[in-house]
């Protein structure tokens, strides 16, 4: 037996390649069947835990008239009841700015529905409040920040609350609160937004909203299953019984208050008409009072009046003689001024006077001066005029001998011109004979023998001659000596007859000079004589003017007394009026003091009279007031009467954690991943099983000579089927546990963190190894290759050893119909003949690729065809259903109009397009099966609605128009309600419940809705629709105009909110991005699977065909066309893989879509194209892969080893 | 002037794991063109592996080997494939046929990648299958499947025609028909033909015959007078 285990293990280590895929594929198989299967578990065990932490409730009661302490102490005492909790609840409204948040409001109680802190920490005081993350990501707040609550109803917040204002404290999750959404309310907008923990004491009603019930042992029970679910009901089935008499009780309180209530205000209303009269009368007296005091005043007036006219006669007299005395005071200052004048007159009279004659006086010494000076001048002039004479005639004498000795002068003159001629004549002859000797001595001297004699006489006469000239010469001097002399003699005499004449002129200057002076002289005297006769007419003047002065005294003085008697008179005038105004001023004072009197005594009265006026006015208000609040208390009791008559005995309901919309949601998406994990995996387990069936098959028959080996030796045939089992077993089912561990931990958590987008709270996923479905998978991987190997194994041991010993016949080549077309058949070449003759061949092997393939294929297409349904939704409903692009949301208290106005100021804004005002409104809808909250949506205008909405059938593509008569509901709706069309659905509105029909049902993908027409809604809830919304249409949805667009709107005051349509899309594919998480999972698991797939089949191919391979390399094949050889089987089969993956996936896809769904919302039903393509791309890719990872198998196959012999 | 078929001093070991087996141990021999050679020896001497590396299926580890003055131990990678693919006709003692392909289709599918090839349908019914070209090899008997091989071995039109033990899977006389075959399509188209066998009795119709022992030629003889087969008995 130790050879025989040898060679088992050596087996393992010669094939690594066919190990290692058998282990691959059973890991993958089991990971993903396992995983996938205990998603669903690990999910719930998660929130389990997380519900056990938490003290989560197992039933919860409400009653219709709220719960008491008895009621809590009954429960109490059931059995199976572990622990009873009262609990206060209250939806309050949260305003800020534009925004409102409907906030529920619950009492935080000890040991059940603990919160887990996010941030902060516990409310310790009754003004602090922990808060849902909700609440903090709608308004903004932070911890430690005031927030503000309103009511929402009538009843003001104090009467519930101990305070109005609190302080956050912190942030926390609550179990029953894991989804994103917070469930209905009855205030604001019927949604409720978040909610706020506050300490019981903050609640100020003792009434119970709820109480909670945890059962006895149910914490230890798994939250989800059936054990749980069975020992809660118990308990519920025994709380209900306990409702009758709980409620009769409750009733009976109830109407006793009531009663109570009633008689009180009876007798207020009483009370209240005793008063009205009392006051009633108080005033009439007072009235009276005021008419006598009025008559009275009106006397004392009359008096006064008499009194005053005569005043103001005596007032006019004297006025009068006031006058008189003024106009006489004028005169006599007239007179006076006058006086003054006159007085100033001649004052100034005298002066002049005075001055005249001073002037006369001056005048006659000046006269006096003036006449010695003038004979003064006239004696000088006489003596000037005698001395100019005598200088006269001795002028004429010296003229006289000047002349004389001019003659003489001139005649000497002459006689010397004459000598002096005569003396040059002479001379000149004496020249002469010079000259003439002198040519005579010259010719005798030159002569042979001068005549000396001759010569000589000649010298001696020349010696003379020359004497006689000198003297000639001495002559001349003496001449022209005296010629000088006589011609300066002339020049003086000539000098003395100039200076003569001068003074002559002086002379006659002299005497003109004297003779005028005489002419002024002359005029000196005359003036002399006119100013003596001035002076006399002056002094006779003077004498005349002293006389008419010497008048005009005396009658000043005459004028002055007069006025002096005037001034008298006038004095005594005055003294006389002061007295009389003295008199007049008493008089008026006496007058004054009456009217003030009388004044006094009006305004008293007036006073008086206002008063009683407020009295009355207020009394009818009063009166008016106290009667209509009389009228309302009356009212009010009947009321009050009617419906403590009407009341009715209240409900409980009691209910578990299946009634908690959170609770049983997360269930639901955990039983939807087991639903996923009811296809997929056992696709993805199946094609694992062909596959590493197909191996060991393979393998079998590779080693059938060496099974005949054995069986010749003597092994037995159990011995030798163990072998391969053991083998097969080995790796599947080492495969298959590695694949449990991996995929249980793995896949759970992935799909957990997925889900923890949609659901908050869980601290931590468990996932536990769930031996149960990893067993399964084991289990079922080794029936699988279990089975294989011994229906191979079967088939082998059955033959004799010595037919194995040989080699198996080959499998006979076989002609084809295509050979019988020779046109086509020819023109292929012979690998390719070969490849079509060896698909044709090995029908198992190609039906078991094709399958494996398309399988895989198939999976990858699911995943896709998931993400299109996905990713369909947000589009289909927000652009091709939904075709606005935003809805603004009014207030609850806006107007008609100003809704109007508003509508028609933004149809303005640039960029819009249309306006809609719709009607929504939150609803339940309902049918004998379930019920599903659902938007009612009441367009007011139905003409411009389908610019809107696109209402249509999504299978045929039919657009309906809106429904006249009945309702619209969308899809999925109708689906999860079980109706179609004709039927009738129950549709909840706060308390009414109406039915209507249903007659179209139109594609829609995100949430639930109902469309009726206005008419429709006014026949079924008998009120007009209220308008509470506009919806937008505009092309530019870019961020900047959007965000324009937004802040323009809610500046109305009546716009609560605006949404956008972009908005919502981003945040639906954000929120389907979780899902988006299991689909990568499923695309990576069955791509590698198909990768694992095609390797093993490649590879098995390959070892199959070595001998056909060899001897075609051996031929001289290269490495490339040999490898073709074997690529174009495969590539054959990868494309037939894939055209039959895309028929599984369409199936599969189909399928799984409807396990996958929300109900919120409905996803898209058909897979792209584009998915298609991926997928086959991708399962290309990955034959191309494995394809080139064994072009290195093919190039090292051995030709000699191959082709040695046969095996 | 040097021999058609030289090999000189051919060494090859192979690694076995641990064990290193020499498989040729400085084998030297010459053929000439046209000669009808039979390699003999006993099993392991290394006869499969002169011809392997005489057949461009396997590389000597040392030494010359050359063929019509091409020196076949420096050929590597696609050279190598080349040389198989056009200058050397295998035949196996197996056959190795493609199985689902005609007897006619398997010669077709050697001469589809060779330059210059034969007529298949000529070359079939020159080793005497003209009436079987049509059938697969499973409907044909030993004999006839090696005459297949055989030419498809030949409408290659290759050098050198090795044969590895032809006969081996074959009886007695449909044996020695195809050694008939081997011999006349030597002598008649002058191919070199190199047959390798165990069987010492079929040396007399060999041109030139090469002994090997452990992996060395022990002796080379020239036959100048090849007996016909037809007169050979074993």
């Amino acid at each position: 037996m130790k050879a025989f285990r040898k060679d088992f293990f050596r087996e393992i280590l010669k094939n690594k390649g066919r190990f290692l895929s058998v282990f691959f594929i059973s890991l993958l198989g089991a990971a993903f069947f396992s995983g996938i299967r205990s998603a669903e578990g690990d999910m719930k065990t998660s929130a389990d835990a997380y519900y056990d932490q938490t003290n989560y409730m197992d039933l919860r009661v409400l009653g219709t008239l709220g719960l008491t302490d008895t009621d809590m102490e009954d429960i109490a005492k059931v059995k199976g009841v572990a622990q009873v909790t009262g609990g206060h609840t209250l939806e309050v409204l949260h305003k800020e700015g534009e925004k409102e948040q409907t906030v529920k409001l619950i009492a935080l109680e000890d040991g059940v529905n603990e919160p887990q802190i996010l941030d902060g920490r516990l409310p310790q005081k009754t003004d602090e409040i922990l808060v849902d993350q909700k609440f903090l990501d709608g308004t903004g707040k932070k911890i430690g920040d005031q927030v503000i609550f309103e009511s929402g109803t009538d009843t003001a917040l104090s009467d519930d609350l101990v305070h109005e204002t609190f302080t956050i404290v912190g942030s926390a999750t609550l179990p029953y609160y894991m989804e994103l959404t917070r469930g209905t309310g009855s205030i604001g907008n019927g949604s409720i937004d978040s909610f706020g923990l506050l300490l019981p004491e903050t609640f100020t009603s003792e009434i119970y909203t709820e109480i909670y019930v945890q059962v006895d042992g149910a914490k230890e029970l798994e939250s989800y299953s059936t054990s749980y679910e069975k020992a809660v009901k118990q308990v519920q089935n025994r709380v209900e019984e306990l409702e009758e008499e709980a409620c009769q009780r409750r009733y009976d309180t109830v109407y006793q208050e009531g009663q109570d209530k009633l008689s009180d205000a009876r007798k207020q209303v009483t009370d209240g008409e005793k008063e009205l009269a009392d006051g009633k009368k108080t005033l009439e007296d007072g009235t009276l009072q005021i008419e006598e005091a009025k008559d009275t005043v009106a006397e004392k007036e009359k008096e006064l009046k008499e009194n005053e006219s005569l005043l103001a006669e005596k007032e006019t007299e004297l006025q009068n003689g006031e006058n008189q005395l003024a106009a006489k005071e004028k005169e006599l200052t007239a007179g006076e001024q006058q006086l003054q004048q006159k007085m100033q007159e001649l004052a100034a009279g005298k002066q002049e006077l005075a001055t005249k004659q001073t002037e006369l006086t001056d005048g006659k010494v000046q006269l006096q001066i003036q006449e010695e000076e003038l004979n003064t001048a006239k004696s000088q002039l006489e003596e000037q005029a005698a001395k100019l004479e005598e200088q006269k005639s001795q002028l004429e004498e010296k003229e006289k001998e000047l002349d004389e000795n001019e003659v003489t002068v001139t005649a000497g003159i002459t006689q010397v011109q004459e000598g002096q001629e005569q003396l040059a004549t002479g001379m000149q002859s004496v020249q002469e004979e010079i000259t003439r000797l002198e040519a005579q001595k010259e010719q005798l001297s030159q002569m042979e023998e001068p005549d000396a004699e001759q010569l000589q006489q000649i010298e001696t006469a020349l010696q003379e001659l020359k004497q006689q000239l000198t003297g000639l010469e001495t002559q001349k001097e003496v001449l022209s000596q005296k010629e000088t002399e006589l011609t300066g003699n002339l020049t003086q005499i000539q000098l003395g007859k100039g200076e003569l004449e001068q003074a002559r002129t002086q002379l006659d200057a002299g005497e003109a000079e004297i003779s005028m002076h005489r002419q002024e002289l002359a005029a000196g005297e005359e003036k002399i004589a006119q100013a003596k006769e001035h002076l006399a007419a002056g002094e006779r003047q003077i004498s005349q003017v002293q006389k008419q002065l010497a008048d005009g005294e005396a009658q000043i003085g005459q004028a002055k007394a007069q006025i002096a008697d005037g001034k008298k008179q006038l004095a005594g005038a005055k003294a006389a009026l002061a007295d009389g105004k003295t008199q007049l001023s008493a008089g008026k004072q006496q007058i004054v003091d009456g009217k003030s009197a009388l004044r006094e005594a009006k305004d008293e009265i007036d006073a008086k009279e206002t008063e009683l006026e407020d009295g009355w006015k207020e009394y009818r208000k009063e009166s008016r007031k106290a009667e209509k609040k009389l009228a309302d208390a009356k009212e009010e009791i009947a009321d009050g009467e009617k419906k403590l008559e009407d009341l009715k005995v209240p409900d409980w309901y009691v209910w578990g954690r299946d009634q908690v919309s959170s609770t049983e949601n997360y269930g639901q998406d955990a039983v939807r991943i087991t639903n996923i994990g009811k296809f997929f995996p056992v696709i993805f387990f199946l094609v694992a099983a062909l596959v590493s069936l197909t191996t060991m098959t393979r393998m079998i028959e590779e080693q059938r000579q060496q099974i005949g080996t054995l069986k010749a030796l003597g092994y037995g045939d159990g011995v030798i089927a163990v072998k391969y089992l053991a083998y097969g077993l080995m790796f599947t089912i080492s495969g298959a546990f590695v694949g449990v561990l991996l995929g249980e931990k793995i896949l759970p958590w992935v799909i957990m963190n997925a889900y923890g987008m949609l659901y908050t709270g869980m601290k931590e996923y468990l996932t536990p190894l769930n031996w149960e479905e990893g067993g399964l998978a084991i289990l079922a991987s080794a029936l699988c290759t279990g089975v294989a190997t011994v229906v191979a194994c079967y088939k082998e041991l059955a033959a004799r050893p010595a037919q194995l010993m040989r080699p198996e016949a080959p499998k006979n080549g076989k002609r084809i119909l295509l050979e019988r077309i020779p046109f086509l058949w020819k023109h292929l070449n012979f690998t390719t003949k070969s490849t079509i003759r060896n698909l044709i061949r090995y029908k198992k092997r190609f039906f078991m690729t094709v399958i494996g393939i398309g399988g895989c294929m198939g999976l990858i297409v699911v995943g896709f065809g998931l993400q299109d349904s996905i990713t369909a939704i947000a589009k289909n409903q927000f652009v091709n259903l939904f075709t606005y692009q935003a809805s603004a949301v009014f207030n609850g208290d806006a107007t008609e109009e100003k809704k109007a106005r508003v509508q028609s100021e933004m149809e303005t804004y640039p960029g819009i397009q249309q306006i809609l005002e719709m009607y929504c409104q939150s609803v339940e809808l309902q049918s004998p099966k379930r019920s599903v909250d659902a938007v009612m949506e009441v367009p007011k205008d139905l003409t411009c609605f389908g610019d809107f909405f696109d209402l249509r059938d999504r299978i045929s593509g039919k657009h309906y128009d809106f429904p006249a008569q009945g309702a619209a509901i969308s899809e999925k709706t109708a689906d999860i309600l079980g109706l179609k069309v004709g039927d009738t659905v129950q549709m909840k509105k706060g308390d009414q419940i109406v039915k209507v029909e249903i007659t179209e049902i139109v594609e829609n993908y995100v949430r639930h809705f109902i469309y009726i027409t206005t008419d429709t809604y006014q026949t079924l809830f008998g009120e007009a629709a209220e308008y509470n919304q506009l919806l937008l249409r505009y092309e530019d949805t870019s961020d900047s105009y959007e965000d324009g667009l937004g802040q323009t709107i809610m500046e109305y005051p009546e716009i609560a909110a605006i949404s956008f349509t972009s908005d919502l899309i981003s945040e639906i594919d954000n929120m389907l991005r979780s899902l988006n998480i299991v689909i990568v999972v499923l695309i990576v698991s069955a791509g590698l699977l198909a990768f694992v797939v095609l390797y093993n089949l490649n590879n098995i191919n390959i070892t199959e065909r070595q001998r056909e391979l060899a001897t075609l390399k051996v031929l001289g094949f290269y490495d490339g066309e040999v490898a073709s050889y074997v690529y174009r089987e495969n590539m054959v089969l990868t494309v037939f893989g894939i055209l039959a993956g895309v028929g599984i996936g369409a199936f599969l896809h189909g399928k799984v879509i409807r396990t996958v769904e929300v109900d919120m919302m409905m996803f898209g039903r058909s897979i792209f194209f584009r998915s298609f393509l991926y997928s086959g791309l991708i399962t290309l890719a990955f034959a191309l892969l494995v394809n080139g990872m064994m072009y290195y198998r093919l190039k090292k196959i051995d030709m000699i080893e191959s082709l040695k012999s046969v095996e | 002037m040097a021999a058609y078929v030289e090999m000189d001093q051919v060494t090859k070991t192979y690694q076995m794991g641990e064990v290193t087996i020499k498989a040729a141990d400085g084998i030297s021999f010459q053929v000439e063109k046209g000669e009808f050679v039979v390699v003999v020896g006993p099993s392991g001497a290394g006869k499969t592996t002169v011809l392997n590396i005489l057949g461009g299926m396997d590389t000597a580890t040392t030494g010359k080997v050359s063929v019509d003055g091409t020196r076949v131990d420096k050929l590597k990678g696609k050279k190598l494939i080349q040389y198989r693919r056009e200058d050397i006709g295998f035949v196996f003692q197996f056959y190795n046929l493609m199985q689902n392909l005609t007897a006619l289709e398997n010669v077709e599918l050697a001469l589809q990648i060779c330059k210059d090839p034969l007529d298949a349908k000529t070359v079939l019914e020159e080793v005497g299958l003209g009436e079987r070209m049509y059938n697969f090899p499973a409907q044909l008997s030993g004999g006839e499947q090696q005459r297949v091989a055989i030419a498809r071995a030949l409408a290659k039109n290759p050098k050198l025609l090795l044969c590895d033990e032809p006969t081996g899977a074959l009886d007695y006389v449909t044996g020695k028909s195809i050694l008939k075959l081997l011999q006349d399509t030597c002598h008649k188209k002058g191919m070199t033909v190199i047959v390798i066998t165990h069987n010492s009795a079929l040396t007399p119709m060999a041109d030139r015959i090469v002994r090997i022992r452990n992996g060395r030629v022990a002796e080379m003889i020239q036959n100048e007078n090849p007996t016909p087969v037809e007169e050979i008995e074993w």
